[in-house]
């Protein structure tokens, strides 16, 4: 009944989180405008901290209407000086992503989701097999645990919060303008895009974030099935799987979105279908997750020498103990997936974190690289920690 | 263990010969052909040197990080290990506190600082990368020397054991795991160059290596500049690994 509830749990905070991307991911329309009189027309003084859907629709276009009559059409939105003092109305136009801010819940729900879902199918699968013997016991203290997880989090945040100002000050930046946006997560303005950092970051993420949903959540879901197989019974399934260190490596992620666009032809610049990088990143890491279950375990033998029935030994010895380590390592498996889908928007032009990375390296904008940086340590970072309490909460034993 | 070796030393020592002895080259972008097996590359070059080249540079990129990667890893594990006590377990702290952070958007912070981005591309001095590629990808393996250090000597459980006399009796454990982990950490030099090059094509025009090629293949709609190389990164990567396993055996 537990295993149940965790599975159904789990699918329904999967569902939300990609259901909450989803939203993120929508744009309208939005005209700002400003107007006075002057010989400088100056833009709307919020536009930069719109959520503009920049990697998807494009940056915001400026048109500046003089005296209510003569129309300039500006390349980029910028201050404008006029030959004498004029009635002026500025207007920019773009898409604009709203909710950009949801997919931060997204991003986590899915994760949490997924990790939840991860030990509810290995638990469903015990259960069925031994009943009452599936459940786990330990002694750990749990808020201990929780205050230790808690500890590496901030030890972790500091480390990057530091790395991330050193390179800032290399930059030539000031050490108290550095701490200050640290403090304040204001990373300042894209040099190449002119928009504030920050709202190119929220636009990017919801992409990212419905990307790794569905792949994530996917290649949890079929990986554990397919440990659990191979764990359970021989078979061509169980070689496979002890074999995807080889198969995942050379066919990693990012050679089958290279082989994908080459197969159909695909013209990537204008947009590509979400299947694709689904498809790239999904199918190495069903591989990956299930190897990381299955591969440092077998049946020790004093418990066979205790004469206990293969059943007990399988379901409750060997699925047991991989999945107290799987557990406490599929933050690590959250980040590597991450990192694939950085490679694999960048092959597709998926305008998510890992484009943008792309374009800020191949700019050398070194606010959009450091703002992806800390912003995309902070989610992965939250997601370990939120991960690894919940697994501590569920299962006594990862307390240890 | 020797069929592998095997397999590796005939691999590398075709990329060898075939670095060091030009091929006729022709015109650009040839399809495979019987003068041509593999075809032409972009600037005319045969695409079996182009290849093994690109081999070589891989594979010496990916030595050079194990070097850092394994020297730092092994020195800083075999002291924390040594001290196994309040010390081992702050130097843990920090060392698990690297491991958790995404490695290849601090790469990428880092070598804008020294790269010259093309709009295209970045150009990244191949040795430099290296190098901060290997500065951070040390922490896993001193979290596991200093697992083994600590429970490995039982010496430790003496206090009246200076840290000097601790860290000599622990050298011969780091030693034989150095081993351990060098042909694991060459493949991790190799996964990020890749992840680096494919992401933002960091890379070194003078030091073409296989992600070089699988990415400039991505201008070209023709297929042997793309399935060669990556034919060649897989067979490469498993012939790495085969190794690597079979010494671990």
């Amino acid at each position: 009944m537990r295993a149940r509830s965790l599975v159904i749990i789990s699918l329904m905070l999967i569902v939300a989180g990609i259901y909450l991307s989803f939203l993120a991911t929508q744009s309208q329309r939005v005209s700002l405008v400003s107007y006075g009189e002057g010989d400088c027309a100056l833009p709307p003084s919020d536009w930069q901290d719109q959520y503009w859907a920049v990697m998807s629709k494009g940056p915001p276009t400026a048109t500046v209407i003089l005296s209510g009559s003569k129309t300039i059409v500006l390349k980029q939105v910028e201050n404008i000086s006029l030959n004498s003092s004029s009635f002026y109305v500025y207007v920019i136009h773009g898409y604009v992503e709203e909710l950009a801010p949801l997919s931060l819940p997204g991003i986590l729900l899915v994760f949490v989701g997924s990790a939840m879902g991860f030990r509810g199918t290995v638990l469903l699968v015990q259960e069925r097999a031994i009943g009452d013997l599936a459940n786990s016991r330990g002694a750990g203290s749990l808020s201990a645990y929780v205050i230790k997880r808690f500890l590496s989090f901030l030890i972790s945040i500091l480390i990057i919060s530091i790395i991330t100002a050193i390179l800032e000050i290399l930059h030539g930046e000031n050490l108290f303008k550095v701490i200050l946006e640290l403090l304040t997560f204001n990373f300042g303005l894209s040099r190449h895009y002119g928009l504030s950092v920050d709202s190119l970051l929220v636009s990017a993420l919801p992409y990212t974030s419905i990307l790794s949903g569905i792949s994530f959540s996917l290649s949890i879901y079929l990986g554990s099935f397919m440990a659990v197989r191979s764990i359970a019974q021989e078979g061509l399934v169980a070689k496979v799987v002890r074999r995807w260190k080889y198969i995942g490596n050379a066919l990693a992620s990012w050679i089958i979105a290279l082989s994908l666009i080459y197969a159909f032809h695909l013209r990537v610049e204008n947009g590509v279908n979400i299947i694709f990088p689904v498809i790239a990143l999904f199918f190495p890491f069903i591989g990956t997750y299930a190897n990381r279950l299955v591969l440092p375990y077998g049946v020790n033998d004093p418990l066979k020498a205790k004469g206990l029935s293969k059943t007990i030994l399988v379901y409750r010895h060997m699925l047991g103990s991989a999945s107290v380590v799987a557990l406490s390592t599929i933050s690590a498996a959250f980040v590597d997936m991450l990192v694939a889908e950085f490679l694999v928007e960048s092959i597709f032009y998926w305008p998510g974190l890992g484009f943008l990375l792309r374009v800020g390296a191949v700019y050398g904008d070194f606010k959009v690289v450091e703002g992806v940086l800390i912003f995309y340590s902070t989610i992965v970072l939250l997601s370990g920690l939120v991960g690894d309490i919940f697994y501590g909460y569920v299962d006594p034993r990862v307390r240890r | 263990m020797r069929w592998a070796l095997l397999g590796f030393l005939i691999y590398f020592g075709w990329a060898l010969v075939f670095t060091f002895i030009q091929l006729p080259s022709g015109s650009p972008l040839l399809p495979p052909s019987h003068q041509y097996p593999l075809g032409t590359y972009v600037n005319g070059g045969n695409m079996i040197n182009v290849n093994a080249r690109a081999v070589v540079d891989t594979l010496l990129f990916g030595i050079m990080v194990a070097l850092i990667e394994v020297g730092l890893g092994v020195s800083y594990g075999v002291l924390a290990g040594s001290s196994c006590g309040s010390l081992r377990s702050l130097m843990m702290r920090v060392s698990d506190g690297i491991t958790s952070l995404p490695r290849v958007p601090i790469l990428m912070a880092i070598i804008i600082l020294f790269a010259t981005p093309e709009v295209t591309f970045v150009k990244a001095n191949f040795f430099l990368t290296a190098l901060v590629v290997g500065l951070t990808g040390w922490s896993v393996i001193s979290r596991q020397v200093s697992e083994a250090v600590c429970k490995g000597n039982p010496l430790f459980k003496i206090p009246e054991i200076s840290i000097y006399q601790r860290l000599r009796s622990s050298w011969g454990i780091g030693k034989a795991l150095s081993k351990r982990f060098f042909l694991p950490s060459v493949v991790d030099g190799i996964a990020v160059y890749t992840a680096l090059g494919v992401i933002a094509g960091v890379g070194d025009p003078n030091f073409p290596t296989l992600t070089t090629l699988l990415n400039s293949s991505r201008l070209f709609d023709f297929w042997w500049l793309f399935l060669p190389p990556a034919g060649f990164r897989a067979i490469l990567l498993i012939l790495i690994f085969l190794v690597s396993d079979s010494m671990v055996r």
